[in-house]
Formats: structure tokens, C-alpha cells, sequence
């Protein structure tokens, strides 16, 4: 395309180029995010990014999970929220944890978790949780460099969510139910939570705990164990 | 929210890509969302105008393309739209599909303006480039 206009009596001709570039816009920070999850793999450490709407019970899950390994494994926690160190604060007895606070931002990003973990103690942690904000659309745009995201659906939620938000379950690894011990009294169906999860990701595993009454806890840490384990053998030729 | 601290990084990446053509010959910018990028086009777009001035770029557009999601059956090789965010293969009813398009945010393209300097005084190619005047 050319345009023209005049100046002074001089044409100044203007022309139109495309410049074609076709990049992820993203591309770098999955990247940098990718790098980070090889070092930490090479490290021994299972990165958990725990993804779920507010009130799904992601703390409690990890308050049951830090209390059942009793220090039987070395766990940290990075616990996001918008505003107060109160997850902190209730985990802080069971786990070294620090708290992220985003000031309003909807989602963890790589440099601030790279942020938390340099401010916890350095120890050669086996677990890494990352608490994400609670959230079930924007947290799944975001590599946090872990090596699983897990998302907590609890029964008073509904089981209609996972339909409902398509990113988070097709880029989640497993997909935790919790609150088990309110489905009595709640209007939720477990398989159909899972079937309508495992039409969006069909290789969702798929488990139930009860953070209150403990049930399905055992099951939980030992299949995070199973993981550790199978990415010891994956990034570090079966050492 | 997510939107904006994307179309930010998207504006950095523009200017970038279009080195060595200063921002105010950037015309339009071309991007590319699909169904499962995760982000809302029409929350893009407010973003980018709200932004777009901080990055000298007052004088871009932004075009949003929409894409279709689309997978691969990694049992059948067959390849599909994806529709409803249904992950099963239509012919085989695997789950094992691979998304092949529809779940990124991209920069496609640019359309950037060429000032012929050999016909134009300093002055005039100065005020059209947006460079200010001393």
C-alpha cells in the first residue's frame, strides 16, 4: 500500500510493509519456566503448582499433607493470596512456608515465586507446593515452573465446573476432590465430576480426600510420592 | 485481569520485532487468540488501547484474528476441531489428542510504514516517525 502527501511541494511517499513474525507472546516466560523446572528436577524437588477456586480447601489439603508426613519429608509451602499472611500463618506450624501476597493481581508469575523460594530456608526440599490465588481462569495461563498442577474441586463447588472452565482442567495433571465429607449433604456427583473433567483432559488422574475427617490423605501423599519418583527417574536417568 | 500484564509484554515484544522502525510507524498490530489462550479478545483489545500510548505506539492498531482450537488424535493421526472443549477423537473416541492450534496468544504480524527518505527533508521524515523536534 502507498501513500502520498505533499510538503512543501516535495511528494513524501509512504509506503505499507507487513513484517511477519508469528511468536508466542508468551514464549519467553515459558522458556525461563521450563529451564527452572529442569534445575529443579535435577535438585530432587517435585514441584506442585495447587490450582482451585477460593475456599476449595488447597490450604487444608496442605495442612493434612504436612501433618500426615509429620517431617517424614521435606516440604516447603509458597502460599499466594491477594491480601494477608493468614495461610501462612495457619501453616507455619506443620511446614517452612512464605507467604506471597500479589496486592491484586488474580494469579502467581514466575519472578514472584522465584522471589518466595530464594526468601525460604535452603534446604534440599522433596516438595514444593505452590498455593496458587484462588482462582480457576487466569492461574491456568501461567507456568510456574512446576511439574504438575493439581486442581482442587471441592463438593460444595458443584460438579459442573470443570466444563465450565476448560483451561484449568486440560492443563492440570490430577484432579483432587475435596471436601468429601460434606457429599452427604451437598447436591454434588463424583463421577459426574469426573466424567465431565475427562472429557476436557482424558488422562486426569482423579482422587477424593477429606482434609477434615483425614479419609483419602494416605492415598494423596503416596501417589505424590509415586510422582517424585517417577520425575527422579525421568530427569535424572533413574538415580 | 491477566489481560493486561499480557498485551504489556505483547507491546514490548512489538517494539522489539519492529527494530529498527520507531513506534510511530507501527501501524497495526496483528494477533491471534484462540478458545483455549485463556484470555477474553475483547479485555485484549482495552488493554491495548489503554497501553498502548506508554510504549509510544499512539498511532497502532490492534487486529484480533480468531482461531479455531484444533487437535490431533495421537492413536488415528486424525485432525479435528475441537468442539466444546471436547477432547476425544470423533473417529476413534481417544483422549489422547494433541492441541495443534487454538490454546496461544500470537504475534502474527506487523504492518509498518517505509518513509522513502530520499525524497523527504529531515524535518518532514522526523515528524512523520514521531521523533521529537529539537
Amino acid at each position: 500500500m502507498t501513500h502520498s502527501l505533499e510538503n512543501r511541494g516535495t511528494e513524501v511517499t509512504i509506503n505499507t510493509r507487513t513484517v511477519e513474525i508469528n511468536r508466542d507472546v508468551a514464549g519467553e516466560q515459558k522458556r525461563d519456566a521450563a529451564a527452572l523446572r529442569s534445575e529443579f528436577a535435577q535438585q530432587g524437588m517435585l514441584v506442585i503448582n495447587l490450582v482451585a477456586s477460593p475456599g476449595a480447601g488447597k490450604t487444608s489439603l496442605l495442612e493434612s499433607t504436612a501433618k500426615h508426613w509429620a517431617g517424614s519429608r521435606k516440604m516447603a509451602v509458597l502460599v499466594g493470596d491477594i491480601a494477608t499472611n493468614r495461610d501462612a500463618e495457619r501453616l507455619a506450624p506443620y511446614t517452612p512456608v512464605r507467604q506471597l501476597t500479589t496486592g491484586g493481581a488474580c494469579h502467581l508469575e514466575l519472578p514472584l515465586v522465584k522471589r518466595g523460594l530464594a526468601d525460604l530456608p535452603q534446604a534440599n526440599y522433596e516438595f514444593l507446593f505452590i498455593e496458587n490465588i484462588g482462582n480457576l481462569v487466569c492461574p491456568a495461563s501461567h507456568d510456574l515452573a512446576e511439574h504438575l498442577r493439581i486442581v482442587v474441586l471441592s463438593t460444595t463447588e458443584g460438579d459442573d465446573k470443570p466444563g465450565k472452565y476448560p483451561k484449568m482442567f486440560r492443563t492440570s495433571q490430577a484432579m483432587v476432590i475435596s471436601k468429601l465429607d460434606l457429599l452427604p449433604y451437598v447436591p454434588f456427583v463424583v463421577e459426574s465430576a469426573i466424567a465431565d473433567a475427562r472429557r476436557i483432559q482424558g488422562n486426569l488422574e482423579t482422587m477424593q480426600v477429606s482434609a477434615l475427617n483425614g479419609s483419602g490423605i494416605a492415598d494423596w501423599c503416596d501417589w505424590l510420592d509415586g510422582q517424585r519418583a517417577k520425575m527422579l527417574r525421568q530427569f535424572q536417568g533413574g538415580v | 485481569m491477566h489481560e493486561v500484564s499480557l498485551v504489556r509484554s505483547l507491546l514490548s515484544q512489538v517494539l522489539m520485532a519492529a527494530e529498527p522502525v520507531p513506534p510511530a510507524l507501527i501501524r497495526k498490530v496483528l494477533v491471534s487468540v484462540g478458545p483455549l489462550t485463556g484470555v477474553e479478545p475483547l479485555l485484549v483489545q482495552q488493554a491495548f488501547d489503554d497501553q498502548r500510548a506508554a510504549f509510544g505506539l499512539d498511532r497502532s492498531e490492534l487486529e484480533i484474528e480468531a482461531t479455531i482450537l484444533e487437535g490431533v488424535c495421537l492413536d488415528c493421526d486424525h485432525l479435528f476441531e475441537i468442539v466444546d472443549f471436547v477432547f476425544h477423537c470423533p473417529i476413534c473416541d481417544s483422549a489422547a489428542i494433541r492441541v495443534t492450534q487454538g490454546d496461544g496468544f500470537f504475534l502474527l504480524r506487523l504492518e509498518v510504514e517505509d518513509i522513502d527518505s530520499t525524497l523527504c527533508t529531515t524535518a518532514v521524515h522526523d515528524t512523520l516517525s514521531g521523533k521529537p523536534r529539537n
